[in-house]
């Protein structure tokens, strides 16, 4: 008897909701994913490689650089790589320049061949200096 | 001699009246270094040097380095630093050329002038000053430098945390302060909370954030100072020629030697001199194998210098020595003793003034020489 009593397996509630309903459970989730992926691509940050030319005249003298994924130093004219995220870099410069006369340290920044901060924006005369270099990583 | 200190009792105060420091500037912005003294001006040049002499025998010279020659042609290609640093032999040699009274008073007097810098370790464009005094200033540098990136990336982060509009609107302010500070180079342009940061770190590390790029500047031009103090030895050769009889006149081969002690903002400076005159005799075609050694032993001090220790007025106080080996004339003396004293005023950081007197120990007498020194620098500064 209590076999008989077997409980119907219930339906499915789907099929108690009207089309309108159904509808606007689908658009819902459309919802929800759209966020989880959004919220995914924000995670992973699109970098980029940047190259920095320094260059130095009239002497000896040394620039500091701080900003993302860069902290370093150099005493000499050099070109270097690094990598930074795709949006606005402010980067730390310091240091002192050379004391011969026109005496400066000249940096250019560029992304895959194009300049995004030129040597004209970051000629660094004074003595000591203490400045940054703003550009934006495409 | 009483003439002398009576007539430097005189001009020493009123001179020192009239060059008041300089004001200092409010902008938050490092300034440059401080000039030379005119005594290293004097031994070595570095572009461009004018003169300009009243005495007996006085003239015009210029004077250049033998690297300001070759740059002047080469424009800047050679000021790149590695090949800067690589002509140090030809940034130590200077040429010069004057054009001076002979004897008979008129300017017919070929001075040319080669001059070499044997040990020249007071050339700031030589030296790296992020390495000196143990680093101090790179450490400086690399403090505010991480103080800075360290405020404006929390601040940014906490903007990202922000309801969109209102994140959109700091954004906004943030490009602007960007604006304003690539024109100004002045960090307080920065929004409250970026410099609340930023003055937070400088705390931390015991330091003041508002006199702290003053004092990077102390350090900077302290460094420059006592880099000026270092020896500087010159030899130089003059051979001179009388353009009016066609002849060679006196001829000067000299040695000297500089070196600072003491309070790198009013520093001392030895100024020792040896020098072999070989001299003609103009009023006789034939030469008189005249020969004078000449020893110089003075003691040179920064008076006053301005707020940037730029110096201002110098006084030089020298033993000079003459001694004749050859062609000594009648009722001459061979040893001609005198007391030298220079007043150099600097007019500006390029142009400045000696005013010498001598005064002669064995027959008293006091004569002066004013000359004005202008060096012609590229405008770095």
């Amino acid at each position: 008897m209590a076999k008989a009593k077997k409980a119907a397996p219930k339906k499915s509630s789907s099929k108690k909701m009207t089309v309108q309903q159904r509808i606007a459970q689908m658009e819902e989730r459309i919802k929800m994913l759209e966020s989880a992926l959004t919220s995914t691509a924000e995670l992973v940050e699109v970098t980029a490689t940047i190259t920095y030319e320094v260059k130095f005249f009239g002497g000896a003298g040394r620039i500091r650089f701080k900003g993302e994924n860069l902290d370093r130093a150099e005493d000499g004219a050099t070109t270097f790589n690094v990598e930074q995220s795709s949006r606005k870099q402010r980067v730390q410069v310091g240091g002192t320049a050379p004391e011969g006369s026109n005496g400066r340290i000249e940096v250019q920044v560029s992304q895959n061949g194009e300049v995004i901060s030129p040597f004209s924006d970051n000629t660094f005369k004074s003595g000591v200096f203490v400045d940054q270099i703003f550009y934006t990583v495409k | 001699m009483k003439k002398i200190i009576t007539l430097w009792v005189l001009v020493i105060p009123a001179l020192t009246s009239l060059c008041q420091p300089a004001l200092k500037p409010d902008k938050e912005k490092i300034a440059n270094t401080p000039a030379k003294s005119g005594t290293s001006y004097e031994a070595l040049t570095q572009f461009l040097q004018v003169n300009v002499t009243s005495e007996k025998g006085g003239g015009y010279t210029f004077k250049s380095t033998l690297f300001s020659i070759q740059k002047f042609f080469s424009k800047d290609s050679l000021n790149a630093s590695d090949i800067y640093l690589a002509k140090k032999g030809a940034r130590n040699l200077e040429l010069g050329l004057g054009l001076h009274k002979g004897s008979q008073g008129n300017l017919g007097l070929l001075l040319p002038s080669i001059k070499y810098a044997l040990v020249n370790n007071r050339d700031k464009s030589d030296v790296n000053f992020a390495l000196e005094d143990n680093g101090a200033l790179d450490k400086d540098i690399q403090l505010i430098l991480n103080a800075r990136h360290n405020a404006l990336t929390q601040y940014s982060n906490e903007i990202a945390g922000k309801p969109a509009a209102e994140k959109a609107t700091l954004e906004k302010e943030l490009d602007a302060a960007d604006m304003r500070f690539a024109k100004s180079n002045d960090f307080k342009e920065y929004p409250k909370r970026v410099l609340e940061l930023y003055n937070q770190e400088i705390k931390a590390k015991g330091r003041d954030p508002e006199k702290f790029l003053q004092e990077i500047q102390d350090v900077y031009d302290r460094i420059a100072k006592k880099i000026e103090q270092r020896g500087l030895l010159t030899l130089s050769f003059n051979p001179g020629y009388d353009w009016n009889t066609s002849n060679f006149d006196t001829t000067t081969v000299n040695l000297q030697y500089l070196k600072g002690w003491g309070n790198f903002q009013k520093p001392w400076n030895f100024d020792i001199k040896i020098s072999q005159l070989f001299q003609q005799d103009t009023s006789n075609t034939k030469s008189l194998s005249r020969q004078v050694f000449m020893g110089k032993l003075g003691i040179n001090k920064v008076l006053v210098h301005d707020s940037k220790l730029n110096p201002l007025v110098e006084f030089e106080l020298a033993y000079e020595h003459d001694y004749i080996f050859n062609g000594l004339y009648k009722d001459e003396d061979r040893n001609r003793p005198k007391m030298v004293s220079t007043l150099r005023v600097h007019v500006s950081k390029d142009i400045f003034i000696p005013l010498t007197l001598k005064y002669d120990l064995k027959n008293p007498n006091l004569f002066g020489v004013f000359r004005l020194q202008w060096d012609l620098q590229t405008g770095k500064k």
